[in-house]
């Protein structure tokens, strides 16, 4: 039955149409916004390794240098490339340096909390004072390939998870209304707890082909653009990760970000079988499915919602723990009795609950479903 | 085998799609025979177990239906009144997914694919898309998908329809021959499919089971209601709107006319043999009339 599944998931046209417009689209994009060549690569290899003092110093002093050297028409390539380096070496510090300060003030406020017998407090503070004084930016190479790489999963990631799980699964219980034969579904012996399990192994094989496909090509891409250096460097050397307290390495990261990313998009598949088996045609599947996809996205990016609980709330939608960078950049905890849980702890048991209702859902709908 | 049906009924808001119905049936051929609307379909779609009944129970050998479920469903096979298909699979891909649904392994499955496929004519069109059939050979391959599992119950509703005089005699005597050792249900309001080979007709309107019989009983019951009048051109019109008018039969003499009257409509009206056509135009007159 699985393989029925899949075959009829697989025959849309729909899919093959987006998926040679999103890849050409990105390929394109990706081509004409090379951010780095050659000589970049260079001269980070000339720097790459342990940042000891001696390299602070001559990056400082090279930065001096390259201030007082500003030229109207810009910089050559090789210049860029030492400015660039020379950058990366101090904030590398600075973050080095923020972290140890921030690690004191978190032993200082955990030591306030415990004589306000605010346990929980305490147990915050002891946590981020671990996990900053466990975050090392002390090493600096080039990093341009696991930089572009997981910011792939943020935005292209997302857009593509989103787009070929609606597309390919709107219609996986819709259709079968659509085309009458539900009629044979619903009268066969296997047509119904059978068939419904079987719609969602093919939802959730479907999702991992998904995903596996995009980061093959995000893999490969990133690879022969800008090679295989920088993958051992913390997360902290790309922008937005530099105030997590987090001591990941970017491999580490990108696998956990995957893994993230597939968790939600399984629970997601999970929850367009509940609305296609609850919708009467495949294009209100489709709404229902691309409208709680986008709404979070929408909210967040471009209407830019300011309100501190919806905010929160956005948090822990599917799309945005796929998304996986905002559980990821800062310290914040959800807090239970005087617990407190990192964010994504709570991003997980989400997608996990949100997994199994989905499931406990469509089984029980099909079990109890008729026809008008 | 026993299929009973205790006061079923099923209610669409205030409509009362069935009506209580209650009935027992055992091997052999039913015949459902109603307008539209009737409740047939309901009927069918709550026996395939496709649709709940709103109150009432359907059992079989004792057992509800519903309780069953899959080991009921295995025993069944359905043809709906609006056949479904995918248009992109060929004819015996369709029947092999049909197969997988119904639980059989691949090998039985094509033995009797190959087999279906030739006895609903349709050995030809195997590798053909469902999408490029006709009409008539759609419900060729819905016929042959309710067959498939050799099922014990056999639920057809309206299955003739779109099928051409010489494949809906090839369908009657397949019907026929099946219909030895298990129980088939067929719905139509062509008098024709169930002429000849049900064991008994159920009548419905409006909902309700209004009589259950054989045929030869049933058109017993109307026996002295049947005439037939020689009338000329004239005078058909005014036949047609004081009487329940049958076949017209264009004679050198004139018009011969079929008439369901509780009295007789002419003096020189003679009573003539019932046939089913007869039956359902005393049931349902104004359908025949539209």
């Amino acid at each position: 039955m699985i393989r029925w599944e899949l075959i009829k998931i697989f025959k849309q046209k729909s899919l093959y149409f987006a998926g040679i417009f999103m890849f050409g689209w990105l390929t394109l994009v990706s081509l004409t916004n090379v951010w780095d060549n050659d000589v970049t690569r260079d001269v980070y290899r000339e720097w790459q390794g342990p940042i000891t003092q001696e390299k602070i110093e001559r990056a400082d002093k090279l930065r001096a240098e390259l201030e007082n050297q500003h030229s109207e028409n810009g910089y050559d390539d090789k210049t860029s490339a030492l400015a660039g380096v020379s950058n990366d070496i101090t904030l590398a510090h600075t973050i080095q340096l923020q972290n140890q300060q921030l690690a004191a003030d978190y032993t200082q406020l955990s030591k306030q909390a415990e004589q306000k017998g605010d346990q929980l407090e305490k147990n915050r503070m002891d946590l981020a004072k671990d996990m900053y004084s466990n975050v090392k930016v002390d090493k600096i190479s080039y990093y341009a390939a696991p930089r572009e790489a997981i910011d792939f999963v943020n935005v292209f990631g997302l857009i593509l998870t989103g787009l070929f799980l609606i597309i390919g699964l709107s219609g996986i219980y819709s259709n079968e209304h659509a085309t009458g034969v539900e009629n044979y579904i619903l009268s066969t012996k296997n047509g119904r707890q059978v068939t419904m399990k079987a719609k969602l192994i093919a939802s959730f094989i479907f999702t991992i082909i998904v995903v596996v496909v995009w980061e093959a090509y995000n893999l490969l891409m990133k690879t022969a653009l800008y090679g295989t250096d920088g993958w051992d460097l913390p997360i902290q050397f790309a922008y937005k990760y530099q105030a997590s307290p987090f001591s990941l390495t970017f491999f580490e990261y990108h696998l956990i970000q995957l893994g993230l990313h597939l968790l939600a998009a399984l629970a997601f598949a999970g929850v367009i079988v509940v609305i296609s088996t609850l919708a009467k045609s495949s294009v209100l599947s489709f709404f229902l499915s691309g409208l709680l996809y986008g709404v979070p996205i929408v909210a967040q990016s471009i209407m830019s919602v300011d309100i501190r609980w919806v905010d929160r709330l956005l948090t822990f939608t599917l799309t945005n723990i796929m998304k996986v960078e905002a559980l990821y950049m800062n310290f914040i905890t959800v807090n239970i009795s005087n617990y407190p849980i990192l964010l994504p702890y709570v991003g997980v048991v989400v997608c996990m609950v949100t997994l199994v209702i989905a499931v406990f859902l469509s089984m029980s709908l099909i079990k109890r479903k008729q026809i008008a | 085998m026993k299929l009973t049906l205790e006061n079923v009924t099923k209610t669409f808001g205030d409509k009362r799609a069935v009506d209580g119905v209650s009935t027992e049936l055992t091997n052999g051929v039913y015949g459902f025979l109603g307008a539209n609307g009737s409740g047939k379909t309901t009927l069918m779609r709550m026996l395939a177990t496709v649709s709940t009944p709103t109150s009432g129970r359907i059992t079989l050998n004792g057992n509800d239906i519903f309780q069953l479920g899959d080991s009921y469903r295995d025993l069944l096979g359905y043809l709906p009144q609006h056949i479904g298909y995918y248009k992109h699979f060929t004819v015996e891909k369709f029947l092999f997914y049909i197969a997988s649904l119904k639980g059989m392994d691949k090998h039985g499955a094509k033995q009797r694919i190959t087999e279906l496929l030739d006895r609903v004519n349709l050995t030809e069109k195997t590798k053909v898309k469902i999408g490029k059939l006709s009409g008539g050979m759609k419900q060729r391959v819905g016929i042959a998908q309710a067959l498939l599992n050799d099922p014990k119950i056999l639920i057809v509703d309206e299955p003739t329809a779109g099928l051409d005089p010489k494949e809906r005699i090839r369908f009657r005597n397949l019907l026929s021959e099946i219909a030895q050792d298990r129980i088939v249900l067929l719905s139509t309001h062509i008098v024709s499919d169930i002429e000849y080979i049900a064991k008994e007709i159920l009548i419905m309107k409006n909902g309700r089971l209004i009589e259950k019989n054989t045929p030869q009983k049933l058109m017993e019951g109307i026996q002295q209601q049947v005439w037939k009048v020689q009338v000329n051109d004239r005078e058909v019109a005014s036949y047609q709107s004081s009487y329940k008018v049958g076949n017209m039969v264009r004679g050198s003499n004139g018009v011969e006319l079929r008439i369901i009257s509780e009295r007789k409509p002419a003096g020189d009206a003679d009573h003539t043999p019932v046939n089913l056509e007869d039956l359902y135009l005393y049931y349902f007159d104004k359908e025949a009339g539209a």
